[in-house]
């Protein structure tokens, strides 16, 4: 069976949901009330269920975080959302001095049990102020989870584990992911992949088009693009070459371990991601994998990213600049012998 | 004359915007950069100008919803002037964005090489049209040419 729900269903769900069983849980957002329910339409009718619980706020992100902060001190379990998230850059105070650090400095009498979701991602012609993947701003910080499912993981069951947890979660989301459908059962998917998922609450989907036996190359990704790897995956299929694809739905801290496990097996390594290329995800990545699995390595890690750019608004600018399906297959291309 | 005063677009995502109200009256004389009406998107309030000289006619009354493109009014030379019928836009549905889907190539139409291959082949003068193999041609392929 087909699972029809999408990415933004699956999300409203969850949140209606979080807040039918547990009174403490309040949103807060700019114009996340009805009728508009959010620019994604995210919140999208929540407001009428939950109506004093669903709060509009003034376009003022450093104060809504610090109010949600705030709340999140006293018992509450807020989630706040960010318009895009390109503007999560004026909640950085709040993330970075405050949010992130309370538990730490009052030597744990204190936890901030904060969400704060927000949706990243370009290739919608929305320029260089709206397009962005910028996630990569927290990698440095300590105390912050920063999750961000794809279409293969159930995105609402992930955001109530998110909202469960005891510490401040940026959950990511994607523009284009919103109105596609979860890919959750193997009528979902391309039928040469075979999938296998990690038991974690915030698990880590595995792809492979050879059954995970032999692989040629491995591909890490996450997020958004996903579905551009699944493309060019298809199209390096038609040439016999065996791939495996690991997308966490954590990304800070990575699920390591289960990476490395899986990784090994082609010991040539892809790591995807839309954000720009320099000290990203992959970067990262690749110095664990290198201090932490040299001996399985074939071949030099491979990094496909975006140009170290701002987005441009013309649509084919934006395609060249952010990583597309041929800049994985030419990857592929360079990683194999 | 009678021109047209359609609703421009005004954001990415607005297909509907709400009139909110005529400045201008009905048989009022405009002047061309004359205020005439707000028009409400979902982000901000918009004024519409006069593009033209000549007396406002009013087709959609304040408070409606009207699509992008949508005629709301007309502005005429003359205070009788009649004004056709119109039918009313119908937009054409929203595509959903997809990526451009590369047409897949079937097997041995196209030479596909890793680019460690490609760089022997170079190297060596090696033409790889000529390495009889299916699929991906790898490093080797090239070496045992």
């Amino acid at each position: 069976m087909s699972d029809r729900t999408t990415y933004l269903q699956s999300l409203n769900r969850a949140l209606s949901e979080l807040l039918q069983n547990n009174d403490k849980v309040i949103l807060f957002g700019e114009d996340i009330r009805d009728p508009y329910g959010g620019a994604f339409k995210v919140t999208k009718g929540l407001s009428a269920k939950f109506p004093n619980r669903i709060i509009n706020t003034p376009i003022s992100e450093a104060s809504i975080t610090g109010l949600a902060t705030g709340m999140a001190l006293r018992g509450f379990k807020p989630i706040l959302e960010i318009m895009f998230g390109d503007f999560i850059t004026l909640c950085t105070d709040q993330i970075v001095n405050h949010a992130s650090k309370f538990s730490w400095i009052y030597n744990n009498k204190v936890e901030v049990n904060l969400t704060i979701r927000t949706p990243m991602g370009g290739r919608r012609g929305y320029g260089p102020t709206h397009s962005q993947t910028l996630e990569k701003l927290f990698f440095c910080v300590p105390g912050i989870k920063i999750i961000a499912p794809s279409l293969y993981h159930d995105i609402g069951n992930i955001l109530k584990e998110a909202v469960n947890e005891e510490e401040l979660v940026l959950f990511i989301e994607n523009k284009l992911d919103y109105p596609k459908r979860l890919k959750l059962s193997p009528a979902d998917y391309d039928k040469s992949f075979t999938i296998k998922k990690s038991s974690d609450k915030f698990s880590t989907v595995f792809a492979s088009n050879c059954n995970f036996t032999d692989p040629d190359v491995t591909i890490i990704t996450y997020g958004g693009m996903v579905g551009i790897v699944e493309l060019a995956v298809l199209q390096m299929a038609q040439y016999g070459i065996k791939i495996d694809i690991i997308i966490p739905s954590i990304i800070k801290p990575v699920p390591f371990d289960e990476i490395l496990m899986t990784a090994k097996n082609s010991g040539r390594l892809i790591i995807a991601e839309e954000g720009t290329l320099t000290n990203g995800w992959g970067a990262e990545l690749s110095a664990l994998i290198a201090e932490n699995g040299f001996e399985y390595l074939k071949s030099p890690i491979k990094r496909v990213a975006a140009l170290d750019l701002p987005i441009a608004n013309s649509k084919s600018l934006e395609n060249e600049i952010l990583p597309n399906e041929g800049d994985i297959k030419e990857a592929i291309l360079e990683v194999i012998e | 004359m009678i021109y047209k005063i359609k609703v421009p677009r005004l954001g990415v995502n607005e297909d509907v915007v709400t009139i909110v109200e005529w400045f201008a009256k009905e048989d009022d004389y405009v002047t061309v950069n004359q205020a005439i009406c707000s028009i409400e998107t979902s982000k901000a309030l918009f004024e519409m100008s006069a593009e033209q000289n000549g007396f406002l006619k009013v087709r959609i009354p304040e408070g409606r919803e009207v699509k992008i493109q949508e005629t709301i009014g007309y502005i005429a030379d003359s205070k009788d002037a009649v004004i056709p019928e119109e039918t009313s836009v119908t937009l054409k549905e929203k595509e959903p964005f997809s990526f451009k889907k590369e047409k897949l190539t079937p097997l041995n139409t196209e030479i596909l090489a890793t680019k460690k291959a490609r760089k022997l082949a170079q190297k060596l003068g090696v033409d790889l049209k000529n390495i009889n193999k299916e699929g991906l041609i790898k490093k080797e392929d090239v070496e045992n040419f």
